[in-house]
């Protein structure tokens, strides 16, 4: 039991990875104004460049920084559409969503002349950290993981400390608010929101590194299977700050985590298919705002037209 | 003089254009269309529709065509588009497909349809042939040596969607288990996807965690999960896997494939529609030389489990061995 305990808890935090990282992401596009619903785009996009990267150097680490390349140039796309194009953001999001789809299936085609899957690349491997791993249940837990979850919960503290603890997190978070405002105070409203989509891209793309070289050695078509939509989920239920999108990530994670235990030890007196339906009804209620209310930026979504 | 001569060539010209849709007509049994659900270079479901379609092009001497990647909401407007172009013989690689293949077929009767499914349809459709897959019998046969390798007695499955299929194969491992080591638990995850592999990796861990030691794999792109998974584990952990032999992708754990030839299944459905009978039940066949068989030898097994497996698996062929179809849930007693 203690064993199942441990690998639930162990399966959680790794799994959550890639959500808390394109919520993060998330948070800091949406405190500026700027809904960005590609993060599911980009992370496919940077999980293959991450494989590609790692594929083609035989270096696992150079593969990230390709990853985070590409994912801050997605993301430039889709800050160049939406805040200098006043494009509608959701169209733009969604644009680069299926433009992901198409271009890793084709990418894919090319470089390896077949389709569904790369062949497998060198990981990242996995990171131990000496005395935590000596600690009874919790170095079974956090002691050795893949680096990604230790970058992940690092970069939480820091989003946190820049978001609310510098002036530049303030800036971010005024032009999110009242742009107006802002801009009258002279906080150049454009380039705040560009920086801060462009930190999206740099979330979304270790989130895509985490999937294809963290978690797995292999970039495999549509692999992100709407992670970037539960990251969406998550940064709302975490009411768009950096601790609450690390809790509610976690939270889906667990909830997918326990229902694949819940079905190993056969509790079949709950139909599978409802512990299948439990991550995505969460996101659900989530999403529509069940689970205590969410109030957005207020200008969020709002392209920002200097009077 | 010119007006006759235009009348001429007007009445020529139209005589011609008979002829030929005439001739385009008779000859449309012999142009054969494939729709798949995903990629024809997955390596795995898709790979082997593919390579049955090249061999009727290349054996039967019919011209095919195929679309790729085909989504179940339009998987109606393609199968009509063929059927409008005048293929004869249009065959729907993938259950999926079904309903809408049951829906377009009575709108075109001089085209033949050829379906995938698990059990005969409840209605009778003139131009319908069903290849039943019976899944279930290689995974006995699977079930049978998972209880012959395990050292933990704890067996795992790892499928995608519970689906009739899906069930039946849960089932004849149940089955298998209970006659070939009673003392085995047996546990079961559906993920929800064939093709999601940090999900399939999840679950495998899962598994693992529980003391599994030989998982059988339901699912098909989700197989590079289970593979990390099994790579990761602190002990040896055993997998098997479907329709294609994957062996390369984890030889320390793979032990044998539960493949697929459609090629036999195919080929007799093309020589009913060439005979004129255009609706009929082909049931998929288990053994060595049918459209389901077991890659022999074994891989990381004893030679005494790889003789015993493929002695089953020919009783199983032979019919020897009654393996149930039963495809509703399983209800497991441990």
């Amino acid at each position: 039991m203690l064993n199942s305990m441990i690998a639930l808890l162990n399966t959680t935090l790794r799994m959550a990875t890639p959500l808390i990282l394109a919520a993060l992401g998330g948070v800091f596009t949406e405190r500026s104004g700027v809904i960005n619903i590609a993060l599911e785009g980009i992370m496919l996009i940077s999980a293959f460049m991450a494989m590609a990267g790692s594929y083609l150097t035989g270096n696992p680490w150079l593969g990230v920084l390709t990853a985070i390349i590409f994912g801050i140039l997605v993301s430039l796309i889709h800050a160049i559409l939406s805040i200098s194009l006043k494009a509608d953001q959701i169209v733009s999001g969604t644009a680069i969503n299926i433009f992901a789809t198409g271009l890793t299936a084709f990418l894919l085609r090319v470089m390896f002349e077949s389709a569904g899957q790369s062949p497998s690349v060198t990981d990242v491997g996995t990171w131990t950290i000496p005395i935590i791993n000596d600690i009874p249940i919790i170095g079974d837990v956090l002691g050795e993981q893949i680096p990604f979850v230790y970058i992940a919960l690092i970069l939480v503290a820091i989003s946190y400390w820049v978001l609310f603890k510098t002036p530049f997190g303030l800036r971010i978070r005024a032009v999110g608010e009242h742009p107006a405002a802002a801009d009258s105070v002279g906080i150049n409203v454009i380039k705040t929101r560009y920086i801060a989509v462009l930190i999206s891209g740099f979330f979304a793309g270790l989130a895509g590194a985490s999937i294809s070289i963290g978690l797995l050695d292999v970039f495999v078509e549509n692999m992100t299977s709407g992670r970037g939509f539960i990251a969406l989920a998550a940064m709302i239920f975490g009411r768009w700050t950096p601790q609450g999108a690390l809790l509610a990530a976690l939270l889906f994670g667990f909830a997918d985590a326990l229902q694949m235990l819940a079905q190993s030890i056969g509790l079949d007196f709950i139909p599978r298919q409802f512990l299948l339906m439990l991550p995505y009804v969460l996101t659900i209620l989530a999403l529509t705002g069940v689970i205590g209310s969410s109030e957005p930026p207020a200008a969020s979504g709002e392209p920002y037209e200097k009077e | 003089m010119i007006k006759t001569r235009f009348t001429m060539i007007f009445t020529l010209s139209l005589l011609l254009i008979f002829v030929v849709g005439a001739f385009t007509i008779h000859a449309a049994d012999e142009r054969m269309a494939v729709i798949f659900p995903g990629s024809i270079q997955d390596a795995d479901y898709n790979a082997t529709g593919y390579i049955t379609m090249q061999e009727i092009k290349e054996e039967l001497d019919i011209d095919v065509a195929f679309s790729e990647k085909v989504a179940v909401p339009d998987a109606a407007r393609a199968l009509s588009e063929y059927a409008e172009s005048g293929f004869g013989i249009i065959w729907a690689h993938g259950a999926q497909f079904n309903q809408a293949v049951l829906e377009v077929a009575p709108d075109y009767p001089e085209a033949t349809f050829i379906i995938e499914g698990d059990a005969k349809l409840k209605d009778d459709y003139s131009n319908v042939i069903l290849l039943e897959r019976n899944y279930y019998l290689g995974f006995y046969v699977l079930g049978a040596l998972a209880a012959k390798t395990t050292e933990t007695n704890q067996i795992g499955y790892v499928g995608g969607l519970q689906l009739p299929f899906t069930y039946a194969e849960i089932n004849a491992i149940d089955q298998a288990l209970n006659e070939y080591n009673p003392d085995a638990e047996f546990h079961y995850i559906y993920v929800g996807d064939f093709n999601d592999p940090l999900k399939t990796r999840q679950a495998a861990e899962s598994l693992i965690s529980k003391g599994v030691d030989f998982i059988i794999s339901g699912v098909n792109l989700g197989n590079y999960g289970l593979f990390k998974a099994v790579q990761n584990a602190e002990r040896q952990v055993y997998v098997t896997t479907t329709y294609t032999d994957k062996n390369h992708l984890a030889p320390e754990h793979h032990v044998t494939s539960d493949l697929f030839r459609y090629k036999r299944p195919v080929f007799q459905a093309i020589e009913y529609i060439r005979n004129g009978t255009t609706s009929a039940f082909i049931p998929m066949e288990f053994g060595a030389d049918a459209g389901r068989y077991l890659k022999f030898p074994l891989d990381n097994v004893s030679e005494e489990i790889n003789q015993e497996i493929k002695a089953i698996a020919e009783k199983v062929a032979s019919g020897e061995i009654k393996v149930e179809k039963k495809l509703d849930g399983l209800n497991l007693e441990n």
